[in-house]
């Protein structure tokens, strides 16, 4: 194996004594050979389909046959679309109640989890973590278990509480699209609390205790310390998990393909049919950009609160 | 005598290099074909197809590669769509493939099917894979009759003799008296929501009765008063009775027969196998009968679910070599056995499908069932635009469940909106 001395020395005679190396190794110049060949596959894998979505955005094209364009008509045709609609209402509703609980609940496990009065802390984290780790179809057979309305696991423990026991979590269209934003929740609030955990540790010791010497109370050192302090990692627990909200996909479509009667829609599911079961490629272009549109507007409004 | 000597190696050496070009050339050039499938398809091509295959041609090999069915037909999609990367064969979900069907995309098998086997594949299958302007685009290999499986232990507790049970009538009126005298006691699942599952089981009764929703120009049948009354009748079947909610592969519903406390699940063959590797301890209780008939004079027919169609992209390099692979496969005992004992698929081919349903020596659970009770012929389903069908009829379906609507409305809705949304 070379050493390092030996790789520097290779450098330098390359670097020094050649025109070619200094050409190439151009103290200006030489880091955008090595980004290089990130940018190009970004630029082949990313900008160029996102580009090419766009203009297809304005056409009406099933992939095969020939593009006809359609300027806006897409776009037009979108906002009469009952299904789009209540999609779209369906994913901005569902982000918004899972954004908050999310962010709640992973800063009171932060907090419980980064405590030292918590025995066993490194059970706990691994236990919430958990879920993340398990895939998807296999998180949808147990919710599926959990939430059926005949002997489910809920209903069971709601009736041995000796409340109504008979519940159709997934299929009452007033209450399916909460039981998966409830699913969703329990996958992802063990992710999210790591962040917070390495927030939390990350504060110095000595600033919170300054805070107790000054006479502050707990909830002022959380108050007015703490939670300042971890406004980065909230605002990237927001923007990051609002993302994922707003791209809800797997687990209604895997659990009740988006029923009953559009209950559990989201514009990712809208999406997906059109594009590959109805081969609207234009159609379904053009409801991503709807659908970007509304996250950037999303994350904006987040960034704007966060620096007020 | 150097320079003789030199050209006469010369000429030799000339004469060696075009006699191996002449060999190599008349040697066939070896081929891989590559064919994307699921499930026991390929197992049967890798173990069994594949090498039967290479015996006929010697220098072709066949890999078979193993993905979901919808991955598969999106990225078969995007292949075909980009022109790079697609299979020198492969398999789609039958009932959606129909948007696949472009002659100047897939190989022409209207000579195999209309002329040299002419009659020996189910006919309304046939239809599934034929295009708009009436040619055979591909093979559909095998189907998925619906019978009615029972519970025989639970059955015979509560009395009761299928054999009796010949209508659709008979099979309600029987349910409602036993959900009134044992409410502990589920009729059988319904997918709910519908999703693509619940719009198929509506169809399997739909089929049964001999009925379209698209006429053969691809049009929606004006004023479907048939339809209309099978709406009616699905209606009445999943909402009087006690019935089990559930997905179409919902644990809670293989939980409720493991309890013993499902008696019937009208379904498809492909459901015997799924029965059998859940619950295993089933075997010799679980029975099924014929599906049961809309009247005692009406035709036997009944209803089917899915089956695959084999294509073979028509550009690809070796189309012609892969269109031989898939007739070998679609009429190959050794692979359509496989099949219907793999995932109980019924050959379509007509010759062969007869030949597996004399095997009665494999133990394989409710297959043999299914053999006793016979496979009914299957009237011609359209499959016009059939994903966006399918999300119509859910809808629409979910809506009368949950209330919203009568059968009759949603029948005119579902009509309705199949030819605004269409355009049929």
């Amino acid at each position: 194996m070379p050493s390092i001395e030996g790789i520097q020395y290779t450098y330098q005679i390359i670097y020094h004594k050649t025109k070619v190396g200094e050409k190439l190794f151009d103290k200006k110049k030489s880091p955008y050979f090595f980004i290089a060949p990130f940018f190009i596959m970004f630029v082949v894998f990313w900008i160029w389909p996102i580009a090419q979505s766009f203009i297809w955005s304005f056409s009406k094209w099933d992939g095969i046959s020939e593009k006809k364009f359609v300027g806006f008509g897409n776009y037009i045709s979108l906002f009469n679309d009952n299904d789009f609609l209540i999609s779209l209402k369906n994913v901005i509703l569902a982000a918004i109640v899972y954004v908050v609980i999310l962010l709640a609940i992973a800063l009171l496990l932060g907090f419980l989890l980064n405590s030292a009065m918590l025995k066993g802390r490194a059970f706990f984290r691994t236990s919430f973590f958990i879920p993340v780790t398990v895939s998807l179809p296999v998180v949808s057979l147990i919710f599926c278990i959990i939430y059926a309305p005949h002997n489910g696991v809920l209903n069971n423990i709601l009736s041995f509480l000796g409340m109504p026991g008979s519940i159709k979590w997934l299929t009452n269209p007033k209450i399916a699209l909460w039981s998966i934003v409830g699913l969703r929740l329990w996958r992802a609030v063990g992710y999210y609390t790591i962040f917070v955990i390495a927030g939390l540790q990350a504060i110095p010791k000595s600033t919170i205790e300054a805070g107790h010497i000054d006479g502050a109370n707990t909830w002022q050192v959380v108050r007015y310390i703490v939670l300042p302090q971890l406004k980065p990692i909230i605002v990237y627990v927001i923007i990051a998990s609002s993302i994922w909200a707003f791209q809800l996909f797997e687990e209604p479509w895997i659990l009740n393909q988006g029923g009953p009667v559009n209950a559990t829609s989201t514009v990712a599911i809208f999406i997906y049919r059109n594009a590959f079961q109805f081969f609207k490629l234009g159609y379904a272009s053009a409801s991503a950009y709807v659908l970007t549109m509304v996250i950037m507007i999303f994350a904006i409004i987040n960034f704007r609160i966060m620096k007020d | 005598m150097k320079k003789y000597v030199c050209i006469l190696l010369m000429v030799t050496l000339v004469f060696s290099i075009l006699a191996i070009q002449s060999v190599g050339a008349a040697t066939e050039k070896n081929i891989k074909l590559t064919f994307w499938g699921w499930g026991p398809h390929v197992d049967a091509i890798n173990n069994t197809v594949g090498p039967a295959f290479q015996k006929v041609h010697p220098n072709v090999t066949v890999e078979a590669i193993s993905m979901g069915p919808w991955d598969l037909m999106d990225k078969f999609y995007v292949s075909m769509v980009s022109g790079e990367g697609a299979p020198d064969a492969c398999q789609l979900v039958r009932r959606v493939s129909a948007k696949y069907l472009i002659s100047e995309l897939l190989y022409d098998f209207t000579d195999f099917i209309t002329v040299e086997h002419k009659g020996e594949f189910v006919d309304a299958l046939n239809k599934d894979v034929t295009s708009i302007d009436g040619k055979v685009l591909g093979i559909a290999s095998d189907y998925g009759p619906a019978v009615v499986y029972y519970d025989k232990k639970l059955a015979d507790d509560l009395g009761i003799d299928v054999s009796n049970i010949v209508t659709w009538d008979d099979y309600y009126n029987l349910a409602m008296e036993i959900s009134k005298s044992n409410p502990d006691v589920y009729i059988h699942p319904f997918f709910y929501p519908s999703g693509s599952w619940g719009s198929n089981q509506w169809k399997l009764w739909a089929q049964s009765a001999g009925l379209n929703i698209f006429d053969d120009e691809g049009m929606v049948i004006r004023d479907n008063e048939g339809l209309r009354e099978v709406t009616r009748f699905y209606y009445k079947l999943h909402k009087g009775p006690n019935v089990i909610e559930g997905v179409v592969n919902d644990p809670i519903i293989y939980d409720t027969l493991r309890q013993r406390k499902l008696l019937f699940w009208p379904s498809n063959s492909y459901r015997s196998m799924e029965i059998a590797q859940q619950l295993p301890e089933m075997e010799g209780e679980t029975y099924a009968f014929p599906w049961p008939l809309w009247s005692e004079d009406a035709p036997a027919y009944t209803g089917n679910w899915g089956g695959v169609a084999l294509v073979v992209p028509k550009k690809g390099p070796n189309a012609e070599m892969a269109a031989e692979f898939v007739k070998f496969y679609s009429t190959n005992i050794e692979a359509l056995t496989g099949l219907w004992f793999g995932v109980a698929g019924v050959p379509a081919y007509g010759p062969v499908r007869e030949e597996i349903m004399q095997i009665t020596d494999r133990e394989t659970f409710t297959i043999n069932l299914i053999q006793s009770v016979g496979v009914r012929d299957v009237p011609t389903w359209n499959y016009t635009d059939w994903a966006q069908t399918e999300k119509i009829l859910g809808d629409n379906l979910d809506s009368m469940f949950t209330g919203d609507m009568t059968p009759d409305e949603t029948w005119d809705t579902i009509e309705a909106q199949l030819i605004k949304i269409l355009g049929r």
